[in-house]
């Protein structure tokens, strides 16, 4: 999906209530290993790997948005 | 949350995602600018305490968790998954946040074998808040919502 599908500019209640339906078919079970991604923090704007904030404990991950 | 618990070696981190329900005062992002901008304002109004992880513009960490707007994952060691909810319940993350820990605590000396479990779980529906938020966000975001 690109940049432009990703980020919509009319909410569509359909297709994101599709989007909890796959949700129950993507492959990440507990008990799997959860994907890296790089991500950028807001303060320092840095890159951050997501596995270097799990690899020594418990690492909690809320995704969201201001809207 | 996380402060709680931080003495044993817990992290808690918000990923800022593209906007769920954009409108005329929190558009969808057509940049990263933008998309720092939003992360910002959010982290202001909420005082948000937590580190703020920004996805790349085409949400790629969103995407290859299962794109939902506000969905709760809790990871250990290795990358293991031990808890993902697909929508965000403090209680309910503290209650799986203990179990984690005392099992990974116990695990090697009490011979630990994990298993599934899956449950139903519960929130409240608040529409006139719900309606409040998104007229925030702006008129647009309201009718889209409700078209």
């Amino acid at each position: 999906m690109t940049g432009n599908a990703y980020n919509y500019s009319v909410f569509n209640l359909q297709a994101e209530l599709g989007k909890f339906e796959e949700f129950e078919n993507l492959p990440l079970h507990a008990g799997r290993r959860a994907p890296d991604s790089p991500v950028e923090d807001l303060e320092t704007a840095e890159t951050v790997q997501l596995k270097d904030l799990w690899s020594n404990g418990l690492l909690i991950v809320e995704f969201g948005s201001y809207t | 949350m996380a402060a709680r618990y931080a003495h044993r070696s817990v992290r808690s981190v918000f990923l800022y995602t593209r906007e769920a329900h954009p409108g005329e005062n929190f558009r969808h992002h057509t940049s990263m600018k933008i998309k720092r901008h939003n992360a910002r304002a959010f982290k202001a109004e909420f005082n948000v305490q937590r580190q703020i992880l920004l996805d790349d513009l085409e949400g790629s960490a969103h995407q290859a968790y299962g794109m939902l707007p506000n969905m709760s994952w809790i990871i250990g060691p290795g990358g293991m998954i031990h808890y993902k909810a697909t929508w965000t319940d403090p209680a309910d993350i503290e209650d799986a946040l203990k179990y984690a820990l005392d099992a990974l605590d116990r695990r090697a000396k009490n011979k630990l074998l994990p298993y599934h479990s899956e449950r139903l779980k519960w929130r409240v529906r608040d529409d006139d808040k719900f309606r409040a938020r998104l007229l925030k966000n702006g008129p647009q975001a309201v009718r889209d919502f409700y078209a």
